[in-house]
This record gives structure tokens, C-alpha cells and sequence, in this order.
């Protein structure tokens, strides 16, 4: 899977309610180390935020309800909570 | 010493390198038209160059990297692709208006049809881009463009009303017989002559063939803060002979022919002489430099490996854009068009995307990551934000311009 | 090495910057990444590669540009593969303003148009292979 296939997908809720855009990844370096750089880069979450649809309607659906989502911080990035990506490659396009 | 020399060989070059095919039309035109008028405008775009290019060259210094390579980092691939588009496309259409001012430039010392020249023209430029070392290549052409110094004597030579050409640049009123549109007209074309987009990517990716680095910090301040308004007295000195000698004539100038008329006037077949060959060298010096960043401006889009500072075996990516390019600049001034009207144009076009070119300059020179302690003051910034607003309201205003007025006719 | 833990957003830090070889030349830009799945947790997804060329960049893109822009990247690129060229994280040295490498770009599979463009075009003209000036 591809980092374009995730930025700029429409981020709904389980209960379809919009979230948002992806906006940007989150990596956390703490996975297995990989040849000759270390540890590996471990996608922790995604920075979501709230902006225009995305006309390929590609969609991803995060585990909750939007109102578990903590406060939105300031412009322009909020986190969503790790794990909570869903199947995004089935939903694609 | 040996300093010295150096700073003075880079101010010298600045100088003379200052004027391109872009300048000789809008200073002559604009002078010819509205008198010194529109002197106030060469002032503005000067002191814009100026504040841009001392930050272009800070930022190549301090983090080895040109401008346009920082581009796509600040503002991501889809709008870097389109800004990298606008820039080529404009860099392209200048390169090919440089091409046709030297074949104009060779055809008033042979008085053989410039069209003839073109395709020799493109061949010397290409032999000099392939093999001529970067500094020497741009020493050359700077110090034998001063020889258009000669502009700035024959003013004297032709005894000008001083008090009346000092109140009408500084007191600037529209002649009679134009317009105020077509006054703005001219005003955005000489903007755009004087803060050429192209002049950004060759300093900053010209200050890494160099290697820069903090040492070299003085040098471009001095380059850039005496150079470039000696260079700039050099295209007020084409307005003001063309306000002395064309605006009481009435004459609107169509050909380089009238542009040298000031010269030989003053100093006869030796000043036309000079004059030739400091248009030459200017033109050909430019066309080496659009030539270069049209490969600039695409490999650091890109990431390929480019510049004279490496083998051409080891950037062949960049080598193929610039001989490509240098193709489709030639083939466009073969098609006859003609050469003033294609550097009308590519002034014009260029003052259009100015904000695309001279806000990553900003961004990029705001940027501690890269540049560390030597990041912009708040001076420089408000400085650089005043021109950026500048910029826009430039950009929008040109295309209605052109079409009301009619390219300025 | 790395400390471990380093958080950082891939847009703003991984994205677009420069590769650099082992040599100081320059490699390309991040294009794109490869993330992948981790065999005992496939909810856990790893970046495993760098994706660089125009195939990568079509990615970004989007739209009929970049499906375009893909095809003519693989037709060019001569691979059987209908993958852009890739380099394995492994490879990377570390992480600042740009991308530094552990290997000179000749190894990489991003350099396939770079020498296609040498053997093709440059080598044939005289003095390519002359010393820097």
C-alpha cells in the first residue's frame, strides 16, 4: 500500500458521520529494525482535519464515534487515535 | 588581495549582467513613449531583485540548496508541479527572446537578416553551456556587457534638458497621447523585465555552482547591494536616451536599430560599435542563463542530479532538458515571430508569475530548518511581504491590461 | 543510528525531500512510501520503502495526469514489473533535511531513466565524461 492512497481520503466514523481529510501520517520509529537504519517507521495515526471531500469519495472509517475524538487541536492538525484505520485498500475508489 | 579581486569581478559581472533583451525593450519603449515617466517603476523592480536575490543567495549559502530545489518541500508535489510548469514555460519563452535579441544583435553589425543567425546562435550557446566552466562563462559575458556603459555617456553627449527630464521623473505624469491603461501596461512590463523569474533560479542554483557557503555571505551581499543598482543605472540609460532622443520624435520603437540611435548619435560608428556588442554580450550572456535554468528548475523539481559543477555523464538527465529546451526556444524564433513582440510577451507573462516565483523565496528563507541563525529578520520579511502584496495585485492586474490595451498598442 | 521512539509526520519530514547517496550526489525526492503490513498484526503498518520516479509521483498526483504519467514511466522504465522504483528503507542513513543514503545511486532502481539518458544521449557527445569545472 502506498502513502498517496491514504492522504486526502474522506475519514468517517462507524457511524458515517464526517470526521474529516487526511491531511498527514503520524510515524513513530519503534518497529522491527529494517537493513542498516534502525528501528522501523511505524504508522502511529493519522492527521485529520476538516476540509473539502475528496471528489474520488475514497473513504476510510475509523473505529468510534466521532465524539471520542479529543478536542480539535489547534490549526491545522488533529490525530486520530492509533489502529483505527479500517480497511482503507478495500474501500478505495 | 585576492579577495578583493573577488568581490570586484563579482560586482563588475553583476553590472554587466544586469540587462537582458527584457530590459533593452521595456526601458527603450517605456522611454520612448513616456519619457522618465516610468523611471520610479525600474526603481521599485530594483530594489525588489535586490531584497529577493540577497535572500536567493543567502539560502543557497547557508543550506546548499537553490530555491527552486526547497520549492516542492514547501509546498508539496501538485502545487510545486504547477508552479514548476508556470516557471519552465515562462523560462523558455525568455530563453527564446534572448535567442532572437542576439541574432538581432549580429544583425545590425552585419545587416544580414537575424533569422539567418539563429541556428549558429543556438549552437554557440549550446557549445558554451557544455563546455565553458560556470565562472568563467559568467565573468565573460558580465564584463563585456558593461561596454553598454556607452548608454550612460551619451547622455551627456547629447546635452539633455536635465531640469526637465528630473521633473518628469519625478513628478511622473502621462503624455499626451497614451492612456492610463496602457502607462500601467508599460509599468507591469518593465516590473517584469526588471524581476525576471529566471534571475532567481540562475542566482540561487549559480551561488551552489559556486559552492557557496557562509564565507561567501559578504560577497552576495555586495554583489547584490551595489551590482544590481550600478546594472540598473545601466537600463535607466537606456530610457533616458530613448526619452532624449525618441520621445521627441515621436518615434515607437519596433527595432534594436532605433534603440542604438542614441549612441551614434553621440559617439558615431565607434559608440554604435560599443553598444552592439554590450547588447550582444548582455543577450548572450542571459540566453546561457535562461538556457541553464530551464534544466535547473525541472531537475530540482525532480530531484535528478544537475549543474557544470558535476560531469555531464553525471547529470545526463539535466543536460538532455537543457538541450531540449535550447531546441524548442530556437524553434520558437524560427517560426518567424517577431523577436521584440516575443519579448514583450515573456516580460509581460513573466511580471504575471511573479508572486509563484518570489513566494517560496520567502517561505524558504523563513525556514530555521534550512537556514538556522541566518533565517530572515523581521526587516526582510516585512520588506518581502510589502513586495509579495505588490506582486499579486500585479499579477492579477496584467492579463485584463493586456487585453485592454491591447499588448500595449 | 536512529533513536528509537522518534516520532515525525511523513507529509512535513519524509515527503518530497532530496535523496542523497553515499557519494553526495543527488537520488531523486521521496515520491511516495511503500507501507506494509507486519506479519503477526496486520492492523500495525510499517514503512518499508521509499518510492521515487515518475511512476511514484503519479501516485500523489492523482487523476488522469498520474495514471498517464504512471504508463509512461513503466513503458519507459522497461520493467515487467507495473511497480514504481523503490527503495528499501533499509538503505537509508538518516533522516534530516534530506534523505541520506547508505549506497551510491547506481545501485538504486530509481537510476534506470538517469543511465538510459547517459548511454543514449550524453556519452555520445564529446567531452561528457571531461573533470567538473
Amino acid at each position: 500500500m502506498r502513502l498517496s492512497e491514504l492522504l486526502g481520503c474522506v475519514v468517517v466514523d462507524e457511524r458515517g458521520r464526517l470526521v474529516g481529510r487526511v491531511h498527514d501520517v503520524r510515524l513513530v520509529q519503534d518497529g522491527p529494525p529494517i537493513g542498516q537504519f534502525g528501528a522501523s517507521l511505524r504508522l502511529l495515526g493519522l492527521l485529520v482535519g476538516r476540509h473539502a471531500v475528496d471528489p474520488e469519495h475514497r473513504r476510510i472509517q475509523i473505529a468510534g464515534s466521532v465524539d471520542d475524538l479529543g478536542p480539535p487541536e489547534p490549526i491545522p492538525r488533529q490525530p486520530a487515535s492509533p489502529g483505527a484505520v479500517s480497511g482503507p485498500a478495500a474501500r478505495r475508489r | 588581495m585576492k579577495n578583493l579581486v573577488q568581490v570586484a569581478l563579482g560586482v563588475l559581472t553583476a553590472i554587466g549582467g544586469f540587462v537582458d533583451i527584457g530590459d533593452l525593450v521595456a526601458s527603450t519603449a517605456t522611454g520612448a513613449r513616456f519619457g522618465l515617466a516610468l523611471a520610479w517603476v525600474l526603481a521599485v523592480g530594483t530594489i525588489g531583485i535586490i531584497i529577493f536575490a540577497e535572500m536567493a543567495g543567502r539560502v543557497a549559502a547557508i543550506s546548499g540548496r537553490p530555491v527552486f530545489d526547497l520549492v516542492r518541500e514547501r509546498l508539496g508535489a501538485g502545487m510545486g508541479l504547477a508552479n514548476l510548469l508556470a516557471s519552465f514555460f515562462i523560462t523558455l519563452l525568455t530563453l527564446a527572446a534572448e535567442i532572437g535579441g542576439v541574432a538581432l544583435a549580429i544583425e545590425l553589425a552585419t545587416s544580414v537578416n537575424y533569422l539567418l543567425w539563429v541556428p549558429l546562435v543556438a549552437i554557440v550557446i549550446w557549445v558554451v553551456v557544455w563546455r565553458l566552466p560556470f565562472e568563467t562563462m559568467d565573468n565573460t559575458f558580465g564584463l563585456v556587457g558593461l561596454a553598454l556603459v556607452v548608454f550612460l555617456l551619451a547622455i551627456w553627449r547629447l546635452h539633455p534638458d536635465w531640469h526637465g527630464l528630473a521633473h518628469s521623473a519625478l513628478h511622473p505624469t502621462v503624455p499626451q497621447g497614451e492612456g492610463h491603461p496602457t502607462y500601467w501596461y508599460f509599468a507591469i512590463a518593465l516590473l517584469g523585465s526588471a524581476m525576471s523569474p529566471y534571475e532567481v533560479f540562475f542566482f540561487s542554483s549559480g551561488a551552489v555552482e559556486q559552492r557557496w557557503t557562509r564565507q561567501d555571505l559578504i560577497i552576495n551581499r555586495t554583489n547584490v547591494l551595489i551590482g544590481f543598482p550600478l546594472g540598473a543605472l545601466l537600463a535607466l540609460a537606456l530610457m533616458f536616451t530613448a526619452a532624449i532622443v525618441l520621445q521627441p520624435q515621436g518615434v515607437d520603437p519596433t527595432h534594436l536599430s532605433q534603440t542604438v540611435l542614441p549612441v551614434s548619435l553621440a559617439f558615431g560608428k565607434l559608440g554604435l560599435a560599443l553598444a552592439i556588442i554590450g547588447i550582444f554580450a548582455c543577450t548572450f550572456g542571459a540566453a546561457l542563463e535562461t538556457c541553464l535554468s530551464c534544466g535547473y528548475t525541472v531537475a530540482q523539481y525532480f530531484g535528478w542530479q544537475w549543474g557544470k559543477f558535476v560531469k555531464p555523464t553525471q547529470a545526463p538527465r539535466f543536460h538532455v532538458v537543457v538541450l531540449l529546451s535550447l531546441l524548442a526556444g530556437t524553434l520558437l524564433v524560427l517560426t518567424t515571430i517577431d523577436p521584440i513582440q516575443l519579448t514583450e510577451y515573456s516580460i509581460v507573462l513573466a511580471a504575471a508569475a511573479l508572486p509563484l516565483t518570489y513566494l517560496p523565496v520567502l517561505l524558504v528563507a523563513n525556514d530555521r530548518d534550512y537556514m538556522g541563525d541566518k533565517a530572515n529578520s523581521g526587516v526582510s520579511n516585512l520588506l518581502a511581504s510589502l513586495y509579495l502584496v505588490l506582486l499579486l495585485v500585479v499579477s492579477v492586474a496584467t492579463i485584463p491590461l493586456l487585453i485592454v490595451t491591447k499588448a500595449g498598442g | 543510528m536512529q533513536a528509537a521512539g522518534r516520532v515525525l509526520d511523513a507529509g512535513l519530514k519524509l515527503l518530497d525531500r532530496q535523496l542523497i547517496d553515499s557519494q553526495g550526489m543527488l537520488a531523486g525526492k521521496v515520491d511516495d512510501l511503500e507501507l506494509t503490513p507486519s506479519q503477526d498484526d496486520p492492523q500495525r503498518l510499517y514503512v518499508t520503502a521509499i518510492l521515487a520516479g515518475p511512476g511514484a509521483l503519479a501516485g500523489r498526483l492523482g487523476g488522469r495526469l498520474g495514471h498517464l504519467l504512471e504508463r509512461t514511466a513503466n513503458r519507459l522504465r522497461d520493467s515487467p514489473q507495473d511497480r514504481p522504483a523503490r527503495v528499501p528503507f533499509g538503505v537509508v542513513k538518516q533522516l534530516n533535511s534530506a534523505v541520506d543514503l547508505w549506497v551510491a545511486k547506481e545501485e538504486l532502481e530509481t537510476d534506470r531513466l538517469e543511465q538510459w539518458a547517459r548511454q543514449t544521449i550524453i556519452a555520445k557527445l564529446p567531452g561528457a565524461g571531461d573533470a567538473p569545472q
